[in-house]
C-alpha cells in the first residue's frame, strides 16, 4: 500500500502538463496506471531499441569486413 | 482519391450503431457504405491518407479500403465531407469471436498503433467493434479514429483496450472463463475491478496481470472516489471545464510505445487452455462410416455446385468440412457453431488460406445474438445482418429440438423466414447421437419422425431432393422456399 502511494506521488511530482481530449473518458486511474507501467516499459523499450541498434551495428561491421580469400586450385 | 459524384444525402440511412463519436457517422446508401465527417475529421482524413504508414496499412488490407466522396449537404446535419468504405461482407461482434479471432483483432489494433504513433498519429479509441472480418482476415474499419498524436499525450484508448480485448483474453487463457457471454452482456467490455476479482490468487503473477489488471483496478477505485470528492467540493461558479488528465503527467513516446509493445508481447503469449470438447473433434470422430459420409458429401456438393451463390450460412458447421465445400461455389460463407473449440480450429485453418472467404462465428442458434445496445439497435441481431441464398443445417436439428427443446415447426418457420434454399439433415430418433441426447430425458420428441418432419417442412418448403443415410436413421433434404 505504501509503495503504491509512493509511486503515485512520484508520478504526480514529475508531472508536467499535457493535453488529451477524447470522446471516450480515458479514466484518471487508467492514465495513472499507464504512467506507472509506462515508466518501466520505457526503460525496457529504450534498452531493446539500443540493443537492436548495437546488433545492427555489429552485423553491418561484420558484413563490411572483407571475406578471407579462398584458395583456388589451379 | 476523390469521386466527384456525391451521394443523394436525403436517401442516406444512418447506421444505428455509429453515433458515439460525434465527428462522423456511417450511412448506407444504395448498398454502399458512406461516412459523413465534420471539418476536423475531414482534415484528419486528408492528412492521414498522405502518410506512408497509412498507405501501407491500406495496401496490406489491414485498414478497410476507403476513398473520399464529395456529397450534397444534408438538410439537418451538415457534414464537411464523405468517405466511401468497402463493404464488410458480414458484420460480426467480439461476442461471436473465438479466442484466436479476438487475439488477432487485438494484435491488429496494437500493430496499427505501433506503426502510426512514430509517424505522429494515434487512434482515439480502442473499441473491438472497430475491427471486422473479411473472411478470416481482421480489418480495422474506423478510419476517423486516426487523429494526430502529440508527444506527451497518454494513450487514451488504454482502458477501453483492456476492457474489450485484454481482459477477455486473460480470463480465458488464465482461468478458462468463457468471455463471450460477458462481452454480450456488457457492450463496453469487462471492467478492471471485475477482471481483478476473477484473476486473483497466483494468477496475479502471470505476465501482465499485476500491472494491467490488479494495479489498474486499484488505481481506478482510488481515483474514481477522489474525482467524486473533488466534484462535490466544487462551488456552483467554479470552473471545472479543463480536462482532468491534463494534470496527470507527460507520457513520453517511449512510455507509450513501450506500454503498447509490452501489451503486444503479453497478448502474443496468451494461449487458450486446451481441452477436448464434445464436437471439437467431430470431423475426425463423426458417427458416420466412410461410405455414408461420402454420400452426404456428394449430396451437398450436388446442390452447392448447381449455381454460384452470393452468401451461404452453414449453421452448426463444426470444424467447417461443408463450409469449405460451399466456399468453392459462393462469394462468402458464414460458418456458425456453438462450440468455441470447433470454431477456433476452423479459424486457425482458414487463417492460413490466402483470400479465405469463410467467416467462422461462435453462436448458440437457440440463443443467437439479439438486437442490443442503445435503443436495442446499436448491435444488430444475427439474422438482421444479411440475407443468405443457401442455408446448411447438417446434423443440427436434434440439438435444436432435443437439447434446446425448440419445437420443430418453430425452427422450420425460422428457417422459412430467411427466405433461402436449405440443405437440412434429419437426425431421427433411432440415431446413435439422438439416443445419446435422450439418455437422461423424457422422450417428448416424436415430432422428429421422418413422416412428421416431411409434413412440417412441406407446409412452407418444396422438398426438391432427398437422400436417406445411415440405413435410414438420418435423411438429407434439399428444400426450396414456397
Amino acid at each position: 500500500m505504501r509503495a503504491e502511494k509512493l509511486i503515485v506521488v512520484a508520478i504526480l511530482f514529475i508531472a508536467c502538463s499535457s493535453n488529451a481530449h477524447a470522446y471516450i473518458d480515458p479514466g484518471t486511474g487508467s492514465v495513472i496506471t499507464t504512467a506507472v507501467l509506462g515508466f518501466f516499459a520505457a526503460i525496457a523499450y529504450t534498452f531493446r531499441k539500443y540493443m537492436y541498434r548495437l546488433k545492427d551495428l555489429l552485423s553491418s561491421k561484420k558484413s563490411a569486413e572483407p571475406e578471407p580469400e579462398k584458395c583456388v586450385e589451379e | 482519391m476523390r469521386n466527384e459524384t456525391g451521394p443523394q444525402v436525403s436517401k442516406l440511412i444512418a447506421d444505428p450503431g455509429s453515433f458515439r463519436d460525434r465527428s462522423n457517422r456511417v450511412y448506407e446508401h444504395d448498398g454502399e457504405i458512406l461516412r459523413g465527417l465534420n471539418a476536423a475529421a475531414l482534415s484528419n482524413w486528408r492528412s492521414v491518407c498522405e502518410t506512408p504508414f497509412f498507405s501501407d496499412l491500406l495496401a496490406e488490407g489491414k485498414v478497410v479500403s476507403t476513398e473520399e466522396y464529395t456529397g450534397e449537404k444534408d438538410d439537418h446535419r451538415t457534414w464537411a465531407g464523405y468517405l466511401r468504405h468497402e463493404r464488410i461482407p458480414f458484420v460480426s461482434y467480439a461476442y461471436e469471436w473465438s479466442f484466436g479471432m479476438l487475439k488477432d483483432a487485438a494484435l491488429l489494433h496494437l500493430e496499427i498503433l505501433e506503426r502510426s504513433i512514430p509517424d505522429g498519429w494515434t487512434l482515439k479509441d480502442a473499441s473491438s467493434y472497430n475491427v471486422q472480418w473479411v473472411g478470416s482476415r481482421p480489418v480495422f474499419i474506423d478510419v476517423p479514429s486516426f487523429e494526430p498524436y502529440t508527444e506527451g499525450q497518454p494513450w487514451v484508448g488504454y482502458r477501453q483496450f483492456c476492457m474489450m480485448f485484454l481482459y477477455p483474453l486473460m480470463l480465458s487463457a488464465h482461468k478458462g472463463v468463457n468471455y463471450l457471454p460477458l462481452l454480450r452482456g456488457s457492450i463496453d467490455g469487462i471492467e478492471p475491478r471485475i477482471a481483478s476479482n476473477i484473476l486473483s490468487g497466483t494468477t496475479r503473477f502471470r505476465k501482465g496481470v499485476l500491472g494491467h489488471v490488479y494495479l489498474h483496478a486499484k488505481m481506478e477505485s482510488r481515483f474514481s472516489s477522489r474525482d467524486l470528492d473533488e466534484a462535490k467540493s466544487l462551488t456552483e461558479d467554479a470552473d471545472a471545464s479543463g480536462p482532468a488528465i491534463q494534470k496527470l503527467g507527460r507520457h513520453s513516446l517511449a512510455m507509450v510505445l513501450g506500454t503498447i509493445e509490452g501489451l503486444r508481447r503479453t497478448i502474443a503469449r496468451l494461449q487458450v487452455p486446451e481441452s477436448r470438447t464434445t464436437w471439437g473433434n467431430y470431423d475426425s470422430e463423426h458417427s458416420y462410416a466412410e461410405a455414408s459420409f461420402d454420400i452426404k458429401k456428394q449430396f451437398v456438393e450436388k446442390h452447392v455446385q448447381k449455381r454460384h451463390r452470393h452468401v451461404v450460412w452453414d449453421l452448426g458447421c463444426n470444424t467447417g468440412t461443408f463450409s469449405k465445400l460451399c466456399a468453392e461455389n459462393s462469394d462468402y460463407v458464414v460458418s456458425v457453431d456453438g462450440d468455441e473449440k470447433a470454431i477456433e480450429r476452423l479459424y486457425q485453418d482458414q487463417k492460413k488460406q490466402q483470400g479465405s472467404k469463410l467467416l467462422p462465428l461462435v453462436m448458440n442458434l437457440a440463443d443467437s445474438s439479439p438486437n442490443q445496445g442503445w435503443n436495442g439497435r446499436e448491435r444488430r441481431a444475427f439474422v438482421d445482418r444479411g440475407q443468405p441464398e443457401l442455408i446448411l443445417c447438417l446434423a443440427l436439428i436434434h440439438h435444436i429440438v432435443i437439447s434446446s427443446n425448440i419445437p420443430l415447426d418453430e425452427f422450420v418457420g425460422w428457417l422459412r423466414d430467411r427466405n433461402s434454399e436449405v440443405i437440412i439433415e434429419l437426425v431421427g430418433l433411432r440415431d446413435a447421437m439422438t439416443k445419446m441426447l435422450l439418455r437422461n430425458r423424457v422422450n417428448q420428441y416424436e415430432e422428429l419422425t421422418e413422416a412428421n418432419f416431411e409434413k412440417v417442412v412441406s407446409s412452407c418448403f418444396d422438398i426438391s431432393d432427398s437422400q436417406p443415410l445411415k440405413g435410414g436413421h438420418r435423411k438429407l433434404y434439399f428444400l426450396t422456399p414456397r
